[in-house]
């Protein structure tokens, strides 16, 4: 009934003229984006945060909302007619979708990927709806020290789950931590890595980070790459775009199982979009009577990874409202906008911020319907965007990149800083080091010596109190758990070799 | 030895190690812990420990493994990308004392022509014109349209 109630309220608030515009801006952004290859939603959201200080904190989230489903929306378009994806959450997508495309369905695999976008987002956004409040409401009876269970807890799920070597996950995050802890102490007023420079006192711009990280670094990469390929054509009509029935037959399971899977995959932090598509196209391949089929051009192989990283967008958005604790980087960046709007999110958003909170959640209802009709007439359309040359998109985004990180200080020094991550980002992918525990890092830093001092504050400096409350303590025991995996499955390997 | 030196994982694991050591030598330099609780040095001798810890251990693992051997032909590097990638990122470094000293107009547009001019090998007046439109059109959206700063000049103050 809160939820429902919420809800309306919500689309009384999504409705209003100025934030349905906002709503289709985002979108279309979104959705522009996502078919640039290499340009991804945390570096345009990034981009695009100084442009929102003066805007309405509900306009701009939802603005920045739809930049971030949008893009997925857009990630399609050229997995499917180019065999590049645009987002990394679209990888997967190429494997059928490109085959239907050759195969002479580049129509119909445009329409299957919107419409199991469309399906999927809209079921991952009602299970968001609905567990949301109860979630808010546990979550009240967090202190510190569950804060900071909280915090490591989702914060192995990210060193377990973001790159190929846990060690460098560890690494990428603790650099992410130190990054957080430079300028000025909370507590004390001690100023700490600032290296002589009285610019680091008030610590480092969270969006010079990110824009130099995602966007200056991804410039930086493509320009090494120089990736070319040939833009199969889209097929004109409406019509054209529509799948046959047999194909829409073919992926009914695909539908519900991108729709579940991308939810609960969303909720884990660190796991995101793109492991969500992995493994919904895993499940789906290993549950069909043709799994021959799967890289020829099987339609349920393109619907069901395109459903889960819609649907991941409902899973990776609860915890950012319910505990303030982002799961990924474009959602890192979100909660840093919302922090910037002086919105605070967490188990009191619901009740403190409501316009915002549900706002938001309607707008991506929505969002979901404006992303399925612009995007089903208007693919040809967004596909001339990949014909805008290089020379003119890569230097326009640094100058944007640029203009956007001095504009939020005044500073050429953050300029300097802005660079420096850039290079940072450039070179993290050469030693196979992931961006997104930085990031988290970077944003959970502060949150999290916060809860610690406070906890062993409350406790006069005894740190059982963290193992003394029992929801900090089975965190703790969980993130136990989730760090000593890898450890588990080795012992399980050498055993197995010694039989 | 070249064996060691190319290998990525001792690069950035030494890179690490220096720099845990840095921040865990730092940190004890401030209170750690006093009898009401941490003091600033606490969080960051844990995490600086860590980083010590897990970059020593990917420096060893990396050695043990006896470094990396010569790329073959097909996995080197594609070095003219990278080469067009590190000018940019030297040219935008460049821009920051151009543009302390002309301004954002003058001393982005320049870098931005050299970029386009020489790392995407344009023509000389095709160059000039989208690196001209470019900054223009950065300058009317930002400045006059969003009134969000950009950088102006020591020199002629604009």
């Amino acid at each position: 009934m809160e939820a429902l109630n919420g809800l309306m309220h919500g689309f009384g608030i999504a409705m209003l003229p100025a934030n349905i515009f906002w709503c289709f801006v985002g979108c279309f952004l979104g959705t522009v984006i996502g078919i640039l290859p290499g340009l991804g939603p945390a570096a345009t959201i990034s981009l695009l945060l100084p442009l929102t200080y003066t805007m309405d904190p509900t306009g701009g989230i939802i603005m920045l909302a739809g930049i971030y489903y949008g893009a997925k929306y857009g990630g399609s378009t050229t997995s499917i007619l180019l065999n590049m994806p645009g987002e990394a959450s679209s990888v997967v997508s190429c494997i059928d979708g490109y085959q239907m495309a050759r195969n002479g369905r580049a129509g119909a695999a445009l329409g299957i990927a919107a419409i199991a976008s469309f399906v999927a987002g809209t079921v991952g956004l009602l299970l968001m709806t609905f567990v949301a409040p109860p979630i808010a409401n546990f979550a009240l009876s967090f202190s510190s020290p569950e804060y900071f269970a909280l915090m490591v807890m989702g914060l192995s799920l990210v060193v377990l789950l973001s790159g190929k070597s846990m060690i460098k996950s560890v690494l990428s995050l603790v650099f992410g931590l130190w990054l957080a802890t430079v300028g000025t102490d909370l507590f004390t007023a001690q100023s700490r890595f600032i290296f002589g420079r009285s610019e680091l006192l008030g610590g480092i711009e969270f969006m010079t980070v990110a824009i130099g990280i995602f966007a200056i670094a991804e410039i930086l990469l493509n320009i090494e790459s120089k990736e070319k390929s040939e833009l199969l054509t889209v097929p004109k009509g409406l019509r054209n775009l529509l799948p046959s029935w047999e194909e829409l037959k073919a992926c009914r399971f695909a539908f519900f199982n991108g729709s579940i899977t991308g939810f609960i995959i969303g909720l884990l932090p660190g796991a995101g979009a793109t492991v969500a598509s992995f493994v919904s196209y895993g499940i789906e391949k290993a549950v069909s009577k043709h799994p021959e089929r799967f890289g020829q051009g099987a339609p349920e192989g393109l619907a069901a990874p395109e459903g889960a990283n819609n649907a991941d967008t409902g899973g990776a958005l609860l915890p950012l409202l319910t505990f303030g604790i982002p799961s990924g980087s474009s959602t890192a960046v979100l909660l840093s906008a919302l922090i910037l709007w002086g919105v605070k999110p967490g188990p009191l958003m619901m009740t403190e911020s409501p316009d915002v909170f549900w706002g938001l959640v309607a707008s991506l209802y929505i969002g979901n319907v404006v992303l399925l009709v612009m995007n089903l007439p208007l693919v040809g359309v967004f596909a001339q965007i990949l014909r805008v040359p290089i020379y003119i998109l890569h230097p326009a985004i640094l100058g944007i990149a640029v203009a956007g990180a001095y504009g939020a200080s005044g500073n050429l020094f953050d300029i300097v800083l802005l660079l420096l991550f850039g290079l940072i980002g450039f070179i993290m992918p050469k030693g196979a080091f992931p961006t997104a525990p930085l990031i988290l890092g970077f944003v959970l830093g502060q949150p999290m010596e916060r809860a610690i001092r406070q906890s062993l504050a409350m406790s006069v400096g005894d740190p059982i109190i963290l193992v003394d409350r029992p929801i900090s303590a089975v965190l703790l025991v969980i993130a136990a758990l989730i760090l000593m995996s890898p450890l588990w499955r080795r012992f399980r390997t050498v055993r197995a070799a010694v039989a | 030895m070249l064996r060691y030196a190319r290998d990525p994982n001792i690069i950035f694991g030494t890179g690490l190690s220096l720099l845990g050591i840095y921040i865990v030598h730092q940190s004890l330099g401030w209170t750690v812990y006093e009898r009401d609780g941490p003091g600033p040095g606490f969080f960051p001798l844990i995490y600086g420990g860590v980083m010590l810890l897990f970059a020593l251990w990917l420096t060893l693992q990396a050695i043990r493994a006896g470094g990396v051997g010569k790329p073959l032909p097909q996995d080197e590097p594609n070095e003219g990308g990278r080469l067009e990638a590190f000018s940019t990122w030297a040219a935008l470094a460049v821009s920051v004392p151009l543009m302390w000293a002309f301004g954002f107009i003058i001393g982005f547009g320049a870098v931005l022509f050299f970029i386009i001019r020489v790392v995407f090998n344009r023509p000389t007046l095709g160059a000039a014109i989208t690196a001209a439109s470019i900054v223009a059109v950065l300058y009317l959206g930002f400045s006059e349209l969003l009134e969000s700063p950009l950088p102006t000049s020591a020199i002629w103050g604009f």
